[in-house]
């Protein structure tokens, strides 16, 4: 793709305009010839972005919730109902 | 401070070495940064953290521009480290603990409250492995949880574009280190995974799970310090191989009451690393609430920030500066701080007006700040900043950017 330079801000960026019309900023020390480009797996990414999001974060609820209720809230639960059973036993 | 714990464990023992390895790596390259002494106040050049806006009362040091006494105390400091090294010889463990709380406490004060600049995200690793090493029970166990916790959390900053998309990378013009570009969706994506689900058997009893999740894990740091160099694998790297290496034993999880202060340490990170998520807007945008938790290669940022300083005499100083280091993230927090050192009738200062375009992951540059003067603007730290606009506020778009580079 062609790009047209049109204004440059004092020593700061860049700007040109491509083809299609797209306006970049192109800050000192970069080039336009590093103009993004998308690849077809990534697009499919962009594309169901937040359904994958969402998947996340359920599965970081339910990881931590397995996890707790697992490795913390059971044990404590059965040892608090063994050193109550352990009063009773003792009164 | 349970020092018996060290007595017989040689697990602790090498895993107490490698924080002072830790501080001592810390200390080195923040002796020669000047960001807290009298000299950074003098020059206008510090930053305080949000959350201690006035941690220039406490500057007192100054550097070697007009003094000793900062390097003085890095030499102290290099002192106790150095002794803690002789007393490892003679396995005084009680001892090399009494040794490292003002090491630790400097190393935390200057992480936490009296700078923003210097220390990394990394430095809140070696705050953490200090208070298990230092003051909780079951040191053992709390080490090996704080490592896991620390993978997990991480991935909260990371269900974002910039890795589900892979577009931190893909908008680095030199991509990811070693693989093609059209795969990063897929790397990022693992590395989400396995830190979110996959980091948790490296509790397995299970000998090949354990082993094959500890090598992910240990050739993920390798691979990042392509990009990161040494500072962070050599946090992580050495505490990750001493609790889950060669050595690696079950830990039964402890449930007494000495336990309560390290499960709340714990709740206290996964709560802290949640804290942007209670402020509006895009916290990779505005970075607001963003330093209480981990938040490493969390977008891709290129920024410009252009400021107007009117003198009370007339005289108007028009500026600008770019950033280009995907990095280096466009904190608007730090850039209002060092422009309004500025402001006031005792610099001769009217006002100074100010514009900050922002960019990340290849989005188009947002201008989410245009003050006519930001002299009278404040900074709240728990809650959104209505000067800072966010996507809601539909900011100006400027233009796309480019590529950039990471550093």
């Amino acid at each position: 793709m062609e790009y047209s330079p049109t204004e440059s801000k004092n020593g700061l960026y860049d700007i040109y305009y491509s083809e299609t019309g797209e306006r970049f900023v192109v800050l000192e020390g970069l080039s336009i010839e590093d103009a993004p480009v998308e690849y077809p797996i990534q697009v499919f990414m962009q594309t169901h972005y937040e359904t994958i999001s969402f998947m996340y974060w359920i599965l970081y609820g339910a990881a931590l919730t397995f996890l707790v209720t697992k490795f913390l809230a059971v044990p404590l639960y059965q040892k608090w109902k063994q050193h109550k059973n352990g009063d009773v036993q003792h009164v | 401070m349970f020092w018996r714990e060290f007595a017989e464990n040689k697990i602790l023992q090498w895993a107490l070495g490698a924080q002072v390895l830790n501080y001592f790596y810390a200390f080195s390259v923040w002796v020669w940064t000047n960001n807290h002494t009298t000299e950074a106040v003098a020059n206008k050049q510090y930053v305080c953290p949000p959350h201690f806006q006035s941690c220039d009362a406490f500057y007192i040091f100054n550097s070697l521009e007009s003094g000793y006494s900062y390097t003085t105390l890095y030499m102290v400091l290099f002192g106790l480290l150095f002794w803690c090294a002789y007393l490892f010889s003679q396995k005084k463990w009680k001892t090399i603990l009494l040794v490292l709380i003002p090491v630790f406490l400097w190393h935390a004060a200057t992480t936490l409250f009296l700078v923003q600049r210097i220390m990394g995200n990394f430095d809140y690793y070696i705050v953490a492995f200090g208070i298990v090493l230092l003051f909780l029970p079951h040191k053992e166990f709390f080490l090996k949880l704080v490592l896991v916790t620390f993978y997990t959390i991480s991935t909260v900053a990371k269900i974002h574009p910039a890795w589900i998309e892979g577009s931190y990378f893909s908008m680095l013009r030199t991509g990811l280190p070693l693989f093609p570009e059209w795969s990063i969706p897929f790397w990022t994506n693992l590395v989400i995974f396995m830190e979110m689900v996959g980091a948790w058997f490296l509790f397995s009893k299970n000998k090949i799970l354990q082993r094959s999740v500890l090598i992910f894990f240990v050739a993920f740091h390798f691979y990042s310090g392509i990009l990161v160099a040494y500072r962070y694998p050599s946090i992580v790297l050495p505490m990750l191989f001493i609790v889950f290496g060669p050595w690696y034993r079950h830990t039964p999880i402890p449930l007494d009451r000495k336990s309560l202060a390290g499960w709340v340490f714990i709740l206290f990170l996964f709560v802290g690393q949640m804290t942007p998520k209670f402020v509006s807007g895009d916290d990779k945008l505005t970075l607001e609430a963003t330093k209480y938790g981990l938040s490493m290669f969390e977008s891709n940022h290129q920024c410009v920030s252009e400021y107007t300083i009117h003198f009370e005499n007339g005289v108007v100083d028009r500026r600008g500066e770019v950033n280009i280091m995907a990095n280096e993230r466009c904190r608007p927090y730090r850039y209002w701080f060092l422009l309004r050192q500025h402001c006031g009738p005792e610099n001769g200062v009217e006002k100074i007006s100010w514009t900050f375009d922002h960019s990340i992951n290849g989005d188009p540059f947002l201008r989410i700040v245009d003050e006519e003067n930001i002299c009278d603007l404040k900074y709240n730290v728990f809650e959104h900043n209505p000067w800072i606009k966010t996507h809601e506020d539909l900011p100006e778009v400027i233009g796309f950017p480019v590529r950039n580079r990471y550093h």
